[in-house]
């Protein structure tokens, strides 16, 4: 049986990973892949927090009965309705980053972000 | 009135933004109708509410009859209506300069759609009791700012807007695990029934959640080393872009600021103390943000594009505002409100009147400024009373909040008394770059015979908007005692958590 604190510590590497790629990349695409690592992490980190040890899944079927103090062990099932939220925002903002980085390539015909830079800057 | 009708400020401008982007031929010949009906509906059933939140005092608007802290709930109070107010007055007028502007028709249709999620989101922002939904609508409000940032669809727009989208998001991400961790520790996602119990969790715990919040704003705050993005978006945006990110979107940022820190963390009297290691959060802050206000003033003093210099100039004046809100003192939090309402009038008045100054000239620095006083008469002397109101002249509201910035700190003599040299430095910076844009319109330009093609058409939405704003500033300079009494009640509001709490759950328990 997986222990919370064995994905809290997973969700933290996996956000350090996403930080480390998103500052040390140059390609655009792969920034945004590592940008879609870190909110994964964030999503992990949120679905670890609902979950209880031995505990069922918030479903009420045949086999549960009636809902009373000797099946109250089931996960907490809000942190899974956020985290769906959360998982659409980011597939939108994931989307309007790589439309963004399509038109970016029409102009300067590379994604390298240290070749973008114009003479003008400041 | 109905308590549960404020809902309508969210509700309707979404249903509108769908509603305008629909192919339909009767919707696509008066989509403008819709789109400046919802923004005056938002703004006039703002003003029924403030009269009725004056009359009876909060309004807690329950959706679902999920009472608090359960479900999600909308908190109408005299602080939250009355920034709701300001930043519709200048969401309207962003809208008028949009719909009657010529090179956006095309895509007008889907623009206005877009500007009316982004009035939906930062009505939610300002409204909502959830700490989730309050995460929602500013992904809502991130992902209209990166469309608005990229209109323009130039270079500059484009990477200005990509560099948004890719701070926002780890900003996003860090606001998910702050969100996620208050909900492991305290059960709820309610702030009142959050900052009721905040006092009551480990030292940890609270640097965890108050680091990752703050981490998650910082890049619409504009604080150095989170503003790169403003360098390319201000001026790769277009000008109603430009009005919107100075007035309303950065301003939003500030709103959570005050409400995370002192409605939820009850800033001044926050215990962040450990016998191990010791953290003076004020002390912090205060270096982080003086930091900003150097870097920021000295960006804009070197740059020479009239937009950037513009710019970096608000980011500086941002961290000012968040320097003054440092200070966790009725003078301070007096000071910033002073400070705020001289940035969402002047500021979107200065971006308006530089862009008509230089219009029509090809590169947009600080020479195209030259002769402005002869070339657009109107848009000059705009530029200079702005100008005047927002460096700070005497008898203006941003001098009377500098000087209580001054009154803040020098009040006590402490180690946070040396901070005041930051505040001296940064009004001495923008003093002199301010004047040099002023003195600039006045020195006659020789290269202007080339340029003499050049259409001098005066635009009926921009006159309007200017003397719009204008007409407000010279208000607030001939009857200050109208931001007086504001300012008493607004302190009296932010500095009484108890109160707050109270009538949300007292709510929630009937």
């Amino acid at each position: 049986m997986i222990d919370n604190r064995i994905l809290y510590i997973f969700s933290t590497i996996l956000f350090l990973i996403g930080i480390f790629g998103a500052i040390t990349n140059k390609n655009l695409i792969k920034i945004l892949v590592s940008i879609s690592v870190v909110e994964t992490a964030s999503n992990i980190f949120l679905v670890s927090i609902g979950y209880i040890k031995n505990s069922k899944p918030p479903i009420l079927d045949a086999n549960m009965g009636k809902i009373s103090v000797s099946n109250l062990n089931i996960s907490d099932p809000l942190p899974h309705a956020l985290v769906l939220t959360a998982i659409v925002i980011g597939v939108g903002t994931t989307a309007v980053g790589i439309g963004l980085c399509i038109r970016l390539f029409q102009y300067y015909r590379t994604l390298n972000i240290n070749r973008m830079g114009d003479k003008d800057e400041l | 009135m109905n308590y549960n009708t404020t809902v309508l400020l969210i509700i309707i401008p979404i249903l509108s933004s769908f509603l305008v982007y629909m192919p339909v031929g009767l919707i696509k010949k008066s989509f403008k109708i819709i789109f400046l009906a919802t923004i005056l509906f938002n703004l006039l059933f703002s003003l029924k509410i403030f009269s009725v939140v004056l009359k009876y005092g909060n309004l807690i608007t329950i959706i679902g009859n999920y009472h608090p802290p359960f479900g999600i709930n909308l908190v109408s109070s005299f602080f939250s209506i009355l920034f709701l107010i300001a930043l519709y007055i200048v969401f309207l007028i962003s809208a008028i300069i949009f719909i009657f502007k010529n090179d956006t028709k095309n895509n007008q249709q889907k623009i206005s759609s877009v500007l009316l999620l982004y009035l939906a989101s930062f009505s939610e922002i300002i409204l909502t009791g959830d700490l989730f939904n309050l995460f929602v609508f500013f992904e809502i409000f991130s992902i209209s700012n990166i469309i608005i940032i990229s209109l323009k669809n130039e270079k500059f727009s484009l990477k200005g807007s990509i560099k948004y989208l890719l701070i926002s998001s780890i900003g996003s991400a860090l606001l998910l695990f702050a969100i996620g961790y208050i909900y492991a520790i305290l059960g709820t996602l309610n702030l009142a029934e959050i900052a009721l119990n905040f006092e009551k969790i480990s030292f940890f715990s609270k640097c965890f959640i108050i680091f990752f919040l703050m981490g998650s704003i910082l890049s619409e705050l504009e604080v150095f080393p989170f503003n790169l993005w403003i360098s390319d978006s201000y001026a790769g945006a277009k000008n109603f872009v430009n009005i919107l990110l100075s007035g309303i979107s950065c301003v939003v940022s500030l709103y959570i600021f005050i409400r995370m820190f002192f409605t939820i963390f009850n800033y001044p009297s926050i215990s962040l103390y450990s016998y191990n290691f010791p953290l003076d959060i004020k002390l912090l802050l205060l270096t982080f943000f003086s930091l900003s206000i150097i870097v920021n003033q000295l960006v804009a003093l070197t740059s020479k594009n009239i937009k950037r210099i513009l710019a970096f100039s608000s980011a500086a004046t941002i961290s000012t505002i968040l320097f003054a809100l440092t200070s966790g003192t009725k003078s301070g939090f007096s000071s910033a409100i002073l400070l705020i309402i001289s940035t969402i009038i002047s500021k979107p008045l200065l971006f308006l009147s530089s862009h008509q100054i230089t219009k029509g000239k090809m590169e947009k620095n600080l020479d195209s400024f030259k002769n402005g006083i002869n070339r657009k008469r109107y848009f000059s002397i705009l530029f200079i009373v702005s100008a005047i109101f927002f460096t700070g002249f005497p008898l203006t509201p941003a001098f009377f909040g500098k000087l209580m910035l001054f009154y803040t700190y020098a009040s006590k003599l402490n180690y946070y008394t040396y901070f005041i040299i930051v505040i001296i430095f940064s009004i001495t910076v923008e003093f002199f770059y301010y004047f040099r844009m002023i003195h600039k319109l006045f020195i006659k330009d020789e290269t202007e015979r080339e340029n003499k093609n050049i259409k001098n058409n005066l635009s009926i939405s921009y006159f309007v908007s200017g003397l719009t704003m204008i007409s407000i500033l010279i208000i607030f300079f001939i009857f200050p005692n109208i931001y007086e009494k504001v300012i008493t009640k607004m302190s009296e509001e932010i500095f009484n958590q108890k109160e707050y709490i109270q009538t949300i759950l007292k709510l929630g328990e009937k």
